[in-house]
């Protein structure tokens, strides 16, 4: 059927259009890579372009505290939601004091959206919200560690750790 | 397909390829519409023209008009523009529908472009001068290959200079995917300071010479293992599946030869 359609098509048309194409095409790309601009689908990639000169990084991540007992964090279904939150949580937590409703707010939106991705983690009880730290230190060493910062308990409300 | 025609064997590559990694990634997809619904973000074409916003039955129906597409334009028939304009159009619009998807994002961005200069060539190859157009559509892909890498690391030279590869960049990078997933691989890269220093290194200098395999065609033996080695380590270490778009691209490379 699609060949029997391009028959139809006028010889030099559509050679016209490719060319024309190859030109937009080639000058979107020049453009967006000269002028670091992103015109979607066109873009300049600037992933980990910046230089990071910090020793440390950490990372926010959710633990989920199941009835049956068991802790499970975002994974599988749920996965694309671990950046989520850690973005959202990230600025509550370098602009000072905690205050637990937005923590609240964050974590049970994140959970409940979670839930949608993942029905298993409907039955939590308790979610902890974990800092994770890892340092540069001379020598090539790292230290890594953790710590509990929010806990949300469901139904109750929030304990700021 | 004749076998003297590389379009049609890139076009036949490609096209499988992706119907495939369509299929297998399409109940995450389907889900994520779904749970996202209205609060999904999406971009402007051109940064200009809103995408529309797809309900879930919507997006289904574009997701297997896109594999439909894309099956019937891998099919070894002598003609398919109509299918490849159909595939770009859908993926356009189907992958305008993930952006906020980590695993999708900017990484399927050269996917319509794609596959629209491929039925332009279509089209364009039904009035003679095949060769000529096939071999400027190849070579329109290899510059959309080679652009990713090349623009990556531009834009890494322009924010941090030759630094990039010198700081401590990689071994923060390589901890952060570490806490996030629990990566031992990459905590154990970044135990080893000298070995990040030269993967940098390694990385930027392939991201900014990539482009050399388009005027000299021989470098492909030493620029595509490097960048299955690239892709594959970046998605091993931190999770990041380039690969999964891009490589079926390498096509381009191997058909031409």
């Amino acid at each position: 059927m699609f060949a029997s359609v391009t028959v139809l098509c006028p010889a030099g048309l559509p050679a016209v259009f490719f060319f024309a194409a190859l030109i937009a095409g080639a000058g979107l790309l020049w453009w967006t890579t000269l002028a670091e601009r992103d015109l979607w689908p066109f873009s300049h990639y600037p992933m980990f372009g910046s230089a990071l000169e910090a020793t440390a990084v950490r990372f926010f991540r959710l633990k989920i505290h199941l009835a049956d007992g068991s802790a499970v964090k975002l994974k599988g279904a749920a996965d694309p939601l671990v950046d989520s939150l850690h973005r959202k949580f990230e600025p509550l937590w370098r602009n000072g004091p905690v205050v637990p409703a937005a923590a609240d707010e964050v974590v049970l939106r994140c959970w409940r959206e979670a839930c949608r991705l993942d029905r298993r983690l409907a039955p939590a009880q308790r979610i902890e919200v974990v800092m994770r730290c890892a340092q540069l230190i001379r020598g090539g060493e790292i230290a890594v560690m953790e710590k509990t910062v929010h806990v949300v308990v469901i139904g109750r409300g929030s304990v700021v750790a | 397909m004749k076998h003297s025609d590389p379009l049609a064997h890139f076009r036949f590559g490609y096209c499988l390829w992706l119907c495939v990694a369509l299929v297998l990634q399409w109940r995450t997809h389907l889900r994520w519409v779904r749970v996202r619904g209205r609060e999904r973000e999406l971009p402007r074409l051109l940064d200009w023209l809103p995408m529309p916003r797809l309900e879930t039955p919507g997006f289904a129906l574009v997701g297997l008009a896109l594999v439909a597409s894309l099956a019937t334009a891998a099919a070894p028939a002598e003609n398919m523009a109509w299918a490849l304009l159909l595939a770009s159009a859908t993926a356009l619009m189907y992958f305008a529908q993930l952006i906020e998807l980590p695993d999708v994002r900017r990484k399927p961005n050269t996917v319509p472009v794609i596959l629209l200069l491929l039925g332009l060539a279509g089209l364009a190859t039904h009035g003679g001068e095949s060769e000529r157009i096939a071999w400027l559509c190849l070579l329109a892909v290899k510059i959309l290959v080679a652009q990713i890498y090349f623009s990556s690391g531009l834009v890494k030279l322009r924010q941090a200079g030759w630094r990039w590869a010198l700081a401590p960049n990689l071994r923060i990078i390589l901890l952060r995917y570490h806490l996030r997933d629990d990566s031992k691989a990459a905590l154990w890269l970044a135990h080893r300071p000298a070995a990040c220093r030269a993967v940098a290194a390694l990385v930027l200098v392939f991201e900014l010479t990539f482009w050399l395999v388009i005027p000299f065609p021989a470098l492909a033996w030493v620029y595509l293992p490097a960048g299955l080695i690239f892709h594959l380590g970046t998605a091993g270490l931190m999770r990041i599946h380039y690969w999964i778009y891009v490589v079926p691209a390498y096509f381009a490379f191997v058909v031409m030869r």
